[in-house]
Order: structure tokens, then sequence, then C-alpha cells
């Protein structure tokens, strides 16, 4: 079913509407939930929690793109789960992948300092706008879908190595990037 | 610090995101996979034969048409299919599943496909990989088709299924979503590539382009991909010429040819190949059969359709006198693209 016709169904406040947006991204949720949560029973309640927040939230929003928008709703929940739970146990996939994008801005300033998060989102998306598409991809994949490197290379029909070595420049890149708009 | 990036990437523009998970592969290699089969007749023949020779167990199966077909098939493989017969109608297209086997993580499902209300299934017919069961699992999936029945109209498949781990509940929901029909499989003779090939300084390498993947002949079939990878981005790779570009089929585009560097570049474009799946190859007949060395897709400016540049290193300009180059081509009509939202529950016993 296309993303148009699910959207209508949430705007009829039909109950296929959540059936039909598990059948086709559900898939897609939950392992992304999984990666960042490191466990599948938190990762199944996170996107049931998300179906749950776009049924409260289309109408009145009209997604561009429903995926993004769930996925969106899903990484945000699974964070706060993953923040909560994190005491007990840390998940090594997420906590690499946020290793790797905090050398970018790690200057070795005081751990109170804190800066608009606002303004630094727009740098990023003004340096990700710069980036050649495949770039971009890898660097999202990585980072906000909290990718693999084997699955990002098999996305992309890439070899390991080519993913390692171009997500290092682009995050040396991004770290030249932050410094002359003045962040760091 | 740590936290502030964390916060900032979280919420980047939606369109980056989009863009990123367009580029998800929910099921790795699917095509990759099919463009391996198609250039190697011979695996895919192994293929099935290791599939319909690996089944043993045996299942009771009542008197259904895609049991009876199975039967003439491979009798080991009818007998462990439990009878489903459950059907779902969509775009006046019914997909039945008539029969499952579920063992752990692999499953075998019998699937038709009848057209109820005009001609569009055929012998062609194509699942498009757009079939999928509900797991979070990944593993490896098949179709292999079985049957066409000119007086129904039915088209009828086995998927196979093999993932990591068990497919767990007491039901299977099995969906399909995209139809391909009314392809066309041909070996075209693309005479217009004559004797006279042009030398030609090409703009770009497949460094400077959006590359969607290789195909490596036998010379570098034992280079790993990371080595393969700093070769291929010096590859160059011609420019489409408006006065070389001839069609062939439907669907396919021969945009240029030429040699680069010594080495005959044959460069083919197909059409819409994530709706259509437009694919083949270029080869060059002689006493023998000369497959390319090497091959390198990449998308074209909308990434829509895709060239894909065929390279032969050791044809010498005098070879050409004695053979001509061909092409097999794979194409689907624009109206071949059917979608529909086909699902069923299965009851696993």
């Amino acid at each position: 079913m296309e993303d148009q016709q699910i959207i209508a169904l949430f705007f009829e406040r039909s109950q296929r509407a959540v059936a039909e947006l598990s059948e086709k991204y559900g898939k897609l949720c939950r392992s992304l939930s999984l990666r960042i949560v490191g466990d599948e029973q938190d990762a199944e309640e996170c996107v049931n929690d998300a179906y749950l927040a776009v049924w409260d939230t289309i109408p009145p929003q009209n997604p561009s793109s429903l995926s993004a928008y769930v996925c969106k709703i899903t990484r945000n929940l699974s964070l706060k789960r993953y923040r909560h739970n994190s005491a007990q146990k840390r998940n090594d996939l997420y906590e690499r992948s946020l290793d790797e994008l905090s050398e970018c801005i790690a200057d070795g300033r005081d751990v109170e300092y804190r800066l608009d998060e606002k303004e630094l989102t727009a740098s990023i998306d003004r340096f990700l706008g710069m980036l050649n598409p495949v770039d971009r991809v890898m660097f999202v994949q990585r980072y906000w879908l909290c990718c693999e490197i084997t699955d990002i290379a098999s996305n992309l029909k890439k070899s390991k190595n080519y993913v390692n070595v171009h997500l290092y420049r682009t995050r040396t890149r991004l770290k030249e990037h932050l410094s002359k708009e003045g962040y760091l | 610090m740590r936290e502030n990036i964390e916060n900032a990437i979280a919420n980047i523009d939606e369109k980056y995101i989009t863009e990123a998970l367009d580029r998800m592969d929910i099921k790795p290699a699917q095509h990759k996979a099919r463009r391996i089969v198609l250039k190697t007749a011979a695996i895919a023949a192994a293929v099935l034969i290791i599939f319909f020779g690996s089944l043993t167990v045996a299942v009771g199966a009542g008197s259904l048409p895609a049991y009876k077909l199975m039967r003439s098939i491979d009798p080991a493989v009818a007998e462990k299919l439990t009878p489903v017969n459950e059907s779902c109608v969509d775009n006046g297209i019914c997909m039945t599943v008539e029969g499952i086997n579920v063992d752990g993580g692999s499953a075998e499902i019998c699937v038709s496909l009848t057209d109820l209300e005009g001609d569009r299934i055929d012998e062609t017919t194509d699942l498009f990989d757009s079939y999928s069961i509900r797991s979070t699992a990944e593993g490896a999936y098949g179709c292999a088709f079985l049957d066409f029945d000119q007086e129904t109209k039915t088209a009828t498949y086995m998927i196979y299924i093999d993932q990591d781990t068990p497919i767990n509940g007491d039901k299977l929901n099995f969906s399909v979503s995209q139809l391909l029909t009314g392809k066309k499989d041909g070996h075209y003779r693309l005479s217009e590539i004559g004797s006279d090939i042009p030398t030609v300084q090409p703009t770009k390498t497949a460094g400077t382009v959006n590359t969607r993947g290789s195909s490596l002949g036998e010379k570098y079939s034992d280079w790993d991909w990371d080595e393969w990878d700093w070769y291929e981005k010096e590859v160059k790779l011609l420019d489409p010429d408006p006065e070389q570009s001839f069609s062939p089929t439907d669907g396919v585009i021969i945009t240029a040819w030429g040699w680069v560097d010594g080495h005959l570049h044959v460069q083919a474009l197909y059409d819409d190949i994530f709706h259509l799946d437009n694919h083949g190859y270029v080869y060059f007949e002689s006493d023998e059969t000369l497959n390319p060395d090497f091959d390198i897709s990449f998308w074209d400016e909308e990434q829509v359709n895709s060239y894909e540049e065929y390279v032969f290193e050791d044809i010498m300009p005098q070879d050409l006198e004695s053979g001509s180059f061909w092409g097999r081509f794979v194409t689907t009509p624009p109206d071949g693209h059917i979608c529909g939202d086909w699902h069923v529950s299965c009851v696993i016993k």
C-alpha cells in the first residue's frame, strides 16, 4: 500500500491504519530500535509505542515521508528507553557509532559547556547538504539509523573498507566544518 | 558534548533520513543475486536442484492443484506441504497460498497467481522480490517459478525462506506487493557495433559517478572486494554518445562504445530498473563466447535508469573481424509493473 493511502487511513481513523503501517514499516522500525536498545522485547515495545504516537499525531500531522516520520519517532522512543536502561546494560553498536561521531566535537572543553543544539543541527544539515549522495547516505545510515558497517556496505553495494574509509573522511570533514562555523 | 551531538543528529532534516532509508536493503543481495543467476544459468539450475533435492520430511497434503503440480515435479516436496488454500484478491489478481511447510527457520510456501480480469499473468510473471513474511529476522529468500496454466491463467511458484532464527508463532503472514509481467528475455545481435571502433577519451571514472555495483569475470574472481574497490575507482567510463546510441529492444539503449586505454568498452542504459528490473549483459561471439572481464553499473542523474559498462580487456582490434557483439536482455514493458496488496495469514501446524 502506498504511503499516502496509509496516511489517509490515519486521517479516517481507520483501525487498518496501524496494521498497514506495521505491515510496511514494522520490520524496518524493529530493526532500527533493536540496533539502539539491543533487546528484542524493548524494541518491540518501542515500536508499538511508536505506532501509538503516529496514531496520536496523524492528524493533524501529514508527513511528506511516512517512513522517515515513523522511524524518527521510533528512534526517539528507543533512545529514551536506551538511556533509561543504560545504567544496567550498554549497547555496543549504538555506543560505537556515537563514540565515532563524538570525536568530531571532542575538544577538551568543560563537560558543562553546552552548544545550542538547534544551531548545531542546522549546521550538520548544511554539512549534509554539501556531501555527495553516497557519502551522505552512509553518514545517515551509520549515525542516524545506527547501521553496522557491514549492512551499509551491503545496502550501497560497496566494500566494508570503502565504507570505513569514506565515513572516516566524512567525520574529518564534519570536524573541519564545525570548526569553520565556530562550534569548536 | 556527547549529548549535544547525540541530540543534534537526532533532529537532522527528514529529507536526509528519507534518502538514507531509500537505500536500505531490507532483503540484502536479492538484486545482485538475480544478476549473477542471469549470467550463470548453470548456477540457477544448481540452486533449483539443491532446493528441490534438500526436502525430505513428509507431511500429508490434500488434492490441491499446486500439490498435483508439485507431485509431478518432485513427490517429496509435495508430500511436505500442508494445504492452506487461503486467497487474497487485489487489483483484480487473486493470490492463493496453496500450501506451506515450516521447519525451524526454514519455510517453503507454494503460491499461485490468477488474473481475474484479464491476461496480465503469464509464464513470465515474476514476484519481483516483493514477497515477505512478517519477521524481524534477516534471512535468505528465493523464488522458483513452477508452472503456468494457460487455461486458468494461473502461475504457480515456490518461495523458500531460510532465516537464522525459528519462524515463531502459530501463524505465518505472507504478503506480495509487486508483480512484473510481460517480460521479454532474448539475445540480440548488436550489429551497429562493427569492427571500426573509435578510440575515445572519457571524462569520468567510476570514482566520480554514483556506482551501483560491479560484476567480475574469471580474471578477477580471486580479487577481494577491497582490492577491487581501489582498482574500480580508476576505471574510465564512456560518455554516452547520441551519435552511436541505438536500442536493441525496448527498455535498453546501447549508449556508447569505444577503445579506452586499449580496452574495449560497451555501455548500455537500462530503463527504470527499480520498477521494471530491466537487466542483461553484452558478450562477443566468434569461435567461442567471450564475456566481459568486468562490468560496472552506475546511476543516471535521476537515479532511475542504470548504466552498465562492459569492459573486454583481451579483445584485440583484429578479433573484431571474426565475430560480433550480442546482448542478452531481460526487459519488462512499462505497463508490466503491477502493484497490489496481497496478504494471507497461514496457520502453522
